[in-house]
């Protein structure tokens, strides 16, 4: 019983690890792609709502929008739970913020991809 | 048992330790990660006025054109490029590679960062005719 409680914890435990690797992966190439086509490709074009729509018109934009929401989430949110598993030693607490986090995480997703949702379909 | 030796003591020590390169880093690493999901979150915040008001929108990405805020965008991208560029050394260490060479990879890749952030820096000035 106390066996198959750790090997199931330590289970979850290397999947966090790696998924925080390839969402490492992932984002050098979605978030570089992201900051540098909107930012730093041509720095004096003037971002607003009808230039959003239309640049979302673009699947390959829809796409790294999607990946960066998804990867992002995952990986800021694990990365903050790893901050609190080294502060803080007690079980309880412990469960307590990891499972706020996965709250938070998938409802900030639904509502990120309801909104690309919107900008995408009613442009 | 430990003989307990105060504040300034422990507050020493731990200043002393960060200015060590592996504890420098670990620190850097994390404050800029935690320093993106705040970002992350705002950035969510600010997009998500499409939905309720188009003309706020426009009105707020008026405001986040303007040169303060232009400079926020890069002390952002520095901060993406420092985290990233570290993340990538923790993961070849992960893969058992450069393990003897941790300072100088960290110190390089800090080089990489500062002259992205410079190449950045120059293409949002000559876009906006800052000089
Ligand atoms: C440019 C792409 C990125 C790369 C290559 C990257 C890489 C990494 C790696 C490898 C770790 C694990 C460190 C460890 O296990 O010791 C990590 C941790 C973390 N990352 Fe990232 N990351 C990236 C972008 C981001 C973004 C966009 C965010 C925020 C949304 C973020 C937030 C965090 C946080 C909060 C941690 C935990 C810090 C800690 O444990 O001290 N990272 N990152």
């Amino acid at each position: 019983m106390q066996q198959t409680v750790h090997l199931k914890a330590s289970r979850r435990s290397f999947w966090l690890w790696f998924f925080q690797r390839v969402s490492s992966v992932g984002l050098i190439v979605v978030l570089l792609f992201h900051m540098i086509a909107l930012h730093y490709i041509d720095p004096s074009a003037e971002i607003d709502l009808l230039s959003t729509k239309i640049r979302l018109q673009n699947l390959v934009f829809v796409l790294a929008d999607i990946f960066l929401l998804g990867f992002a989430l995952f990986h800021g949110l694990n990365g903050v739970r790893n901050v609190v598993y080294d502060y803080w030693p007690k079980p309880g607490t412990r469960k307590i913020i990891s499972s706020i986090l996965l709250v938070v995480g998938i409802a900030v997703f639904i509502w990120g991809a309801l909104v690309l949702a919107y900008l995408v379909l009613l442009g | 048992m430990e003989k307990h030796r105060g504040f300034p003591y422990y507050t020493k020590r731990v200043l002393r330790a960060s200015l060590e390169t592996g504890t420098f880093a670990h620190l850097l690493h994390r404050i800029t990660g935690l320093l993106i999901v705040v970002y992350l979150f705002l950035h969510m915040g600010v997009i998500s006025l499409a939905f309720i008001n188009g003309q706020t929108f426009d009105d707020v990405m008026v405001t986040f054109s303007s040169p303060f805020f232009l400079v926020m965008d890069l002390v952002l991208f520095a901060g993406v490029m420092i985290h990233g560029l570290n993340g990538i050394r923790i993961m070849l260490f992960d893969m058992g590679l450069f393990t003897r060479k941790q300072k100088e990879l960290f110190w390089g890749l800090m080089v990489v960062a500062i002259v992205s952030v410079l190449i950045a820096t120059w293409l949002v000035a000559t876009a906006k005719g800052w000089w």
